[in-house]
């Protein structure tokens, strides 16, 4: 029947388009533990070698301390500032909270090269020197309009009588966001604070202008490259993929939790 | 039930609630026009309305919730108008009840106290002495979302009135429950009400919750309050056309007065008082006897002949329709079961009424 044979083929179809998309990943990860120093097939063994020579590394865990640094700084400014904004926008009717959205979200459609030179430019005008701390401003540009926009979406379903409730029985506005807001939006913010470090764990053209000599895990990943192509670049890169794709996964599923 | 009020006016203590030349206006859309009220304490009081009318921003006004445009909100002598909500002696129950999710029954309702930093033993007393009076005790360590519609609606009373309010302001209490629950949840109302002896003041579109509820109702059309009293004189002496076909279910029939006689539309005359005018005349369908088209049949003053459009068996009582000579219409709710089976749906038919049960409406 030529219907159940076309849907045969849809799903094949399927298939090998997400496997031709994933397989530089899958690869990637293989040779990782693979005992060929050059990345081909046939592999002759396995072995974890690769990430003992990484952590052997010195440039790695300063890298690693770096990103770790940024990644937290920018998760925690993006956070307050991001939430800050959101419940601003979120009290505003509809009418006026769409240009506000718009206008914060707008770092999104910069072209991050562009981002980068302009706060380069900036930075040398006002003689700062490069480093960690002149990435986390150029990160918290890119990344907070993520942090704004999902959190806005959890206040805009936000039940207001709630509120007035808190407030009939005697809470200030203070009291009230700490004993009933905070406490029932908590899944959202921790969520929104592991995607703001995933997504600046990952960051690289911002951070690979703006941090001078300094590293992080992908301008070392982008430095390993040039100099010697070892799968100890694979092992690296497949860190700092775990590391993404579980931050983005608790991420994912502490944003859908209705309490 | 109500043991501030007195028959004599002079011995009537001054009111708990005045509201004096109060308004809200949205832009140009005026939600209240100015007006003057006052509930008493003690009182079970009303605000009945259609949708729109301005009871729950009325509401909102003496809660604190809301602020309105001009006049002046009192709240036991003193002036509330300038203070929010967490200031005024008032705690109100809202329509979507507003049950914190991330808390169970128990801390629901001690959240108030908690908030005020009462000792945490009186907080338990407290907590277990209202759950017993809304009967939650089996349900207390529940989360809102583990409970039914009227459970949730017990928790949210439980909430408010555990703060010991002068005024407990309720929104709409009953409105998202089905049938049989609202009805057993007007008897736990009036319980409580009964057995705390507070001053209750609730927002209701249902005319047949506010009479059997309130012992006082401010009925409102359009931002203004257009009769306030007792249920039973506002259902009898209905001040305007509107209010009689919104409180109880009424005929409606239009007429012309002219040299203190009134002449119906539908046929009969009457003496009555009065400039020359149009008028309606309005009766309620309980009041009119139905008969056969027989001379001695029926004995009112006012008698008028038509065909039997349609009967239908409601259980406490038939609803007749009958058809008028002019093509008007008139319902008559009769508990006469045996003359349904006597009449035939086209048979002609006479209605009749006393003057006394009939008023003259300026139409």
């Amino acid at each position: 029947m030529t219907s159940r044979f076309a849907q045969a083929v849809w799903v094949l179809f399927g298939v090998a388009a997400v496997t031709f998309m994933l397989s530089p990943l899958i690869l990637l990860v293989l040779f990782s533990f693979g005992q060929n120093s050059l990345a081909s097939f046939p592999m002759r063994g396995l072995t974890v070698d690769w990430y003992g020579r990484l952590f052997a590394n010195a440039d790695f865990r300063v890298a690693l301390k770096n990103s770790a640094v940024i990644s937290v700084s920018v998760g925690a400014v993006s956070v307050i500032v991001g939430n800050l904004a959101a419940f601003a926008i979120a009290r505003l009717r509809r009418r006026h909270a769409g240009p506000l959205l718009a206008a914060a979200t707008l770092p999104l459609m910069m072209p991050p090269l562009v981002l980068a030179l302009a706060l380069l430019s900036a930075y040398s005008a006002l003689g700062l020197s490069l480093g960690p701390s002149t990435v986390v401003p150029g990160q918290v540009v890119f990344i907070q309009p993520f942090v704004i926009l999902v959190v806005y979406a959890r206040m805009a379903d936000f039940d207001e009588t709630l509120l007035d409730s808190a407030r009939d029985l005697g809470a200030s506005p203070l009291q009230a966001f700490f004993t009933v807001t905070l406490p029932i939006i908590r899944p959202t913010v921790i969520g929104a604070a592991l995607i703001a470090m995933a997504l600046s764990l990952d960051e690289f053209i911002i951070t690979y202008y703006t941090i001078g000599g300094g590293l992080t895990l992908p301008t070392l990943i982008w430095g390993m490259l040039r100099r010697s192509v070892d799968p100890s670049i694979n092992a690296l890169a497949t860190l700092i993929l775990c590391a993404t794709v579980g931050a983005t996964m608790l991420a994912i599923r502490a944003t859908r939790y209705r309490s | 039930m109500s043991a501030a009020r007195e028959d004599s006016p002079s011995a009537s203590p001054p009111p708990l609630v005045r509201l004096r030349g109060i308004a809200k206006n949205y832009g140009n859309v005026a939600a209240v026009r100015p007006l003057d009220l006052d509930i008493h304490s003690g009182d079970f009081y009303a605000l009945l309305g259609p949708s729109g009318c301005g009871k729950t921003t009325l509401l909102r006004i003496i809660g604190g919730f809301t602020e309105p445009s001009a006049g002046t909100v009192e709240i036991d002598g003193l002036d509330v108008t300038r203070l929010g909500p967490e200031q005024r002696p008032t705690n109100m129950v809202f329509q979507g009840y507003g049950l914190f999710p991330h808390m169970t029954v128990r801390q629901n309702i001690a959240y108030g106290l908690r908030i005020g930093h009462v000792d945490r033993a009186e907080i338990r007393e407290r907590v277990g002495a209202i759950i017993g009076l809304v009967r939650l005790e089996q349900l207390a360590d529940r989360r809102p979302d583990a409970l039914s519609g009227g459970q949730q609606q017990r928790v949210a009373l439980a909430r408010a009135l555990i703060m010991r309010p002068r005024v407990l302001l309720l929104d709409e209490p009953l409105a998202a429950l089905d049938l049989q629950l609202r009805k057993a949840m007007q008897e736990e109302l009036r319980r409580i009400h009964q057995s705390i002896g507070g001053t209750f003041v609730f927002v209701t579109h249902d005319q047949g919750e506010a009479m059997a509820l309130a012992n006082r109702i401010a009925v409102m059309d359009a931002g203004v309050c257009v009769q306030e009293g007792g249920p039973e004189d506002i259902y009898a002496a209905p001040k305007t056309r509107f209010i009689s076909t919104f409180i109880g279910d009424a005929n409606v029939l239009p007429g012309r007065r002219q040299g203190g006689r009134v002449a119906l539309d539908a046929g009969a005359t009457f003496p009555d008082a009065g400039a020359d005018e149009a008028i309606v005349v309005v009766v309620r369908p309980e009041a009119i006897a139905l008969g056969r088209d027989r001379p001695s049949d029926l004995a009112g003053a006012i008698r008028l002949t038509g065909r039997l459009a349609d009967s239908v068996f409601l259980g406490p009582y038939v609803k007749y329709r009958v058809t008028l000579e002019n093509g008007a219409e008139v319902v008559v709710h009769s508990q006469d079961v045996r003359l349904r089976h006597e009449l035939v749906p086209g048979e002609r038919v006479q209605v009749s009424w006393g003057l006394a049960q009939q008023r003259v409406l300026v139409s």
